[in-house]
């Protein structure tokens, strides 16, 4: 599979940066489990002391506040730390591409070269191949983090609460085949769309070039048609696009309210016979988003990887082999960092 | 009333701060016929484009056929370019360019470019497709779709930017013969760097320092 | 926001934006809403030990969800359509504009620098206008805020203060470090990424030149260079969102923590029951995610508004589209 070899050769040339980014983004994930399994404790220790009917206590909270500060802080600076480095990796990565990019032209036959459009080259430089260095950019860490705070989530309520944690996992299965086979919907319709954005910026290119020709022999109203047809291609192939993704989406949404409910009809069953606490109930609410939120972006997820698998599949044969023949000499002191 | 096919009078142009063009001044009679040589970004491309009615001088005037406004300008003269500029479409819009011409004058302009037999032998004829940028014709076709395109507009002022430069010596030489009917009893500016390609007919100018020399 | 309307009303297709714009606006809202009170009506069945009650809560506010992901679905697949036939209207409106142009205008740039102009302009008005977190997101996120804000005032004004003390710096600091900045490292960023793009053209178009003359190394440098520019102007904005989500933990987790200490003291001293203070915790979550969609939003709205100021100047004056 091409985009793990990119991103093996990505990595390769940046192994420190990638894995001490990679590290800080995990860190950030514990801290976040951290201060939820701090805040289960705090709701059972308040929770105890309402329902023991403890009326006043000053010194209660005391403690509690001085915990959540110090977490609080290191958790914000470790998701500074991790945000910083991942971008500059992400961004590092990009540059690498767009050189790959260009050996490619500077070692391809001339023969090969000559029955290039420039237009079009040019427009894959800015759409495709900006669109995977935006895909890196946006989820490469991103992702990892949702999807390590996914599976970690779901280990720490199966330690919680084998049963009301499978109740609330177990409906996103289905959710999750859903997810596969929209995907592929989408995925045809976006690269229909993809393919006739291309006609068309290659089409705007031929307009620039040959704009005396047009404006001598007053050509106007023939590349008018010729811009129309390819538009109304176009247009359709996006309408379709967008049609599909928003039912799609849509209703992947309403899929994912179910593990929230199942969660709250068992999980309050179980409060009421005494078999959890109140605490982990709520700390249940609130990270089984972590589960049922990654899933419920499954199908934007999975969309969107699509998307970005099919830019790479197509700037593959470019990047193949040209990203590991020269490291780009960039350091932080070029950013003022 | 001005008898001259083409008058340029103390032409300036400049591309921002830099000026190309500083006063020139030219005067070609009807049917006349002259060659602009010049070492590369001297404004011989520029001059052409100024002919044509596509730019505007900073200073001075141009009178073609005794028009000066660029869109009135620009309907008197054809213009035939050195690199392959057919549009994505097929052979019949490259030739008429969306206009409404009959089969005939098409025909007519295709057997003076030495197009017909080959259109013929294409499956699709007139209607094949000359894909993105040409690719599907040859180079010695696409300039004779060129031709046939400017001899289809009947313009009086014919305007050429190296059309045969760009091909090997045997396609270049036919092509020029094409450009023979082409520039037949019509005023002709043809820019280039290999004055040797022009008859006798021709009139060299050379442009230097943003003024025409006569060679 | 006056640019886009501006182009709206040229394009005349102010009011069916609007119509649907508000079609969908109330979604956020009505499902913030239902949520909170899915909570309040569970915790209140949890403090009387109701299982029965508990049951029947869950399958209504199921049924509700199942009417109001329809409702979504229906108007979101109309406006998808609406969107994605704006963005084909807005590019045929500048090619022409385009080759209205004089020539001499046209030679003033890049090829790549045109095409650059014309797909991220068309791009980024299509955003604004229909993109996420731009105007739909914008003004659902107003709706969204201003509801929630009344229910957690109508339950407590204490913890209504409390929540809005930790918005408001936040708010304040996130407007100070990205969304000031926002729209001057988009234009420097778009200029950037011209100029990478005009970079990579003689590659292709002067190989046999570039070979003649080995002037491979030289060429790659000059691209190199220009990468570099966009790398650099790139990494300036996402040090800045860095800041904005450190921030947003600080005063994220302060916040919930400072509403969760307030909230227990108010049940303590017997003035609410629980299921009241999960409820406005629930209500807060829903504010800061209208107040972050909204703020995100409006940064968004101003970046992509130097791109829809352009189209507008292309529309207004004959034979103008400089940026």
């Amino acid at each position: 599979m091409f985009i793990l070899k990119l991103l093996k050769e990505l990595i390769r040339l940046h192994r420190f940066l990638f894995y001490m980014a990679m590290f800080l983004t995990l860190l950030s994930v514990g801290f976040n489990l951290y201060w939820n399994s701090f805040l289960a404790d705090t709701i059972d220790l308040l929770g105890n002391k309402v329902l023991s009917g403890v009326r006043s206590e000053k010194t209660l909270l005391l403690k509690p506040l001085a915990m959540a500060a110090v977490i609080i802080l290191i958790h914000t600076a470790v998701e500074y730390l991790s945000s910083c480095l991942a971008s500059y990796t992400c961004e590092l990565f990009a540059h690498e591409m767009r050189m790959g990019y260009g050996r490619f032209y500077l070692q391809s036959d001339i023969r090969i070269l000559s029955r290039l459009n420039a237009g079009e080259e040019q427009s894959a430089v800015q759409n495709e191949l900006a669109e995977v260095s935006a895909y890196l950019n946006e989820n490469l860490f991103s992702f990892a983090k949702q999807f390590v705070s996914f599976a970690v989530t779901a280990v720490f309520l199966l330690c919680l609460n084998f049963r009301l944690a499978l109740l609330s996992v177990l409906p996103a299965v289905p959710l999750m085949i859903y997810c596969y086979c929209s995907g592929k919907v989408i995925k045809s319709f976006t690269e229909q769309c993809q393919k006739s954005r291309r006609q068309i910026n290659g089409l705007t290119d031929t307009l620039l070039e040959l704009f005396p020709i047009i404006q001598v022999y007053n050509a106007g109203r023939l590349m008018d048609t010729a811009v129309d047809n390819r538009l109304q291609q176009w247009e359709r192939a996006n309408v379709r696009k967008e049609r599909a993704a928003a039912r799609l989406m849509s209703l992947s949404g309403l899929l994912s309210f179910i593990p929230l409910l199942m969660l709250m009809g068992f999980g309050g069953a179980m409060v009421i016979n005494g078999e959890i606490s109140i605490g982990s109930f709520y700390i249940f609410i609130n990270l089984s988003g972590n589960v049922s939120g990654f899933l419920q972006n499954m199908p934007g997820i999975y969309a969107a990887f699509r998307r970005f698998q099919a830019s790479v599949g197509r700037i593959e044969k470019k990047l193949a082999g040209n990203i590991s023949k020269g490291r780009s000499h960039v350091s932080l002191r070029d950013f003022g960092g | 009333m001005c008898h001259y096919a083409i008058l340029v009078d103390k032409v300036s142009f400049s591309y921002g701060d830099r000026e190309v063009l500083k006063e020139l001044s030219l005067q070609v009679e009807p049917g006349g016929h002259i060659g602009i040589i010049g070492h590369s970004g001297c404004g011989k491309s520029t001059v052409l484009k100024i002919l044509a009615g596509l730019y505007e001088p900073d200073h001075g005037r141009v009178i073609i056929e005794g028009e000066s406004l660029p869109e009135k300008i620009r309907r008197q003269t054809a213009l035939v370019m050195q690199r392959n500029s057919l549009f994505p479409l097929s052979i019949r819009d490259n030739i008429t360019c969306g206009h409404d011409i009959p089969e005939e004058r098409i025909w007519m302009a295709c057997d003076s470019a030495s197009l017909s037999g080959w259109i013929k032998s294409l499956p699709e004829g007139l209607d094949t497709n000359v894909g993105e940028r040409g690719d599907q014709v040859s180079g010695g076709q696409a300039q004779r779709i060129q031709i046939a395109r400017a001899l289809c507009k009947e313009a009086s002022v014919i305007l050429l930017d190296e059309p045969a430069s760009a091909l090997d010596r045997g396609t270049g030489q036919s092509v020029l013969e094409a450009l023979g009917h082409l520039t037949r009893d019509k005023t002709v500016v043809h820019i280039t760097h290999h004055p040797e390609t022009l008859d006798d007919s021709y009139v060299i100018y050379r442009l230097e320092g943003g003024k025409l020399i006569h060679e | 926001m006056n640019e886009l309307s501006k182009l709206m009303k040229k394009m005349g297709i102010q009011r069916k934006y609007i119509f649907l714009l508000l079609l969908r606006s109330p979604f956020d809202a009505l499902r913030a809403w239902m949520l909170a009170n899915l909570m309040k009506a569970v915790f209140l069945c949890l403090e009387a030990c109701d299982g029965g009650r508990l049951w029947v809560v869950c399958i209504t506010y199921g049924l509700i969800c199942t009417l109001l992901f329809f409702y979504n679905g229906t108007v979101w697949s109309f406006y998808a359509a609406f969107s994605a036939k704006v963005e084909a209207g807005l590019q045929r409106i500048l090619l022409r504009r385009l080759m209205s142009l004089p020539l001499k205008q046209v030679d003033g740039r890049f090829d790549a620098e045109w095409i650059t102009r014309l797909n991220s302009d068309v791009q980024a008005v299509n955003m604004m206008m229909n993109g996420p977190l731009n105007l739909p997101h914008a003004v659902v996120s107003v709706i969204n805020t201003t509801l929630s804000s009344f229910l957690m005032l109508g339950s407590s004004r204490l913890l209504f203060v409390v929540a809005w003390v930790f918005i408001i710096p936040h708010l304040f600091l996130n407007y100070g470090v990205v969304l000031k900045y926002a729209p001057k490292w988009k234009k420097k960023s778009q200029r950037a990424v011209a100029e990478s793009t005009a970079a990579i053209k003689p590659l292709v178009t002067e190989a046999e030149s570039i070979l003649l003359y080995d002037a491979g190394e030289l060429m790659m440098e000059k691209y190199q260079e220009s990468s570099r520019q966009l790398m650099k102007l790139n990494l300036g904005m996402q040090m800045r969102n860095a800041l904005s989500s450190a921030v947003l933990r600080l005063f994220g987790c302060g916040g919930f923590f400072a509403m969760l200490a307030v909230g227990y003291t108010l049940v303590l001293k017997g003035r609410m029951p629980l299921a009241e203070v999960m409820y406005c915790l629930q209500v807060r979550l829903s504010i800061l995610t209208g107040m972050f969609m909204l703020f995100s939003s409006i940064n968004n709205i101003k970046a992509n508004s130097v791109c829809a100021e352009r189209v507008n100047n292309a529309l207004e004056k004959e034979g103008d589209y400089e940026g």
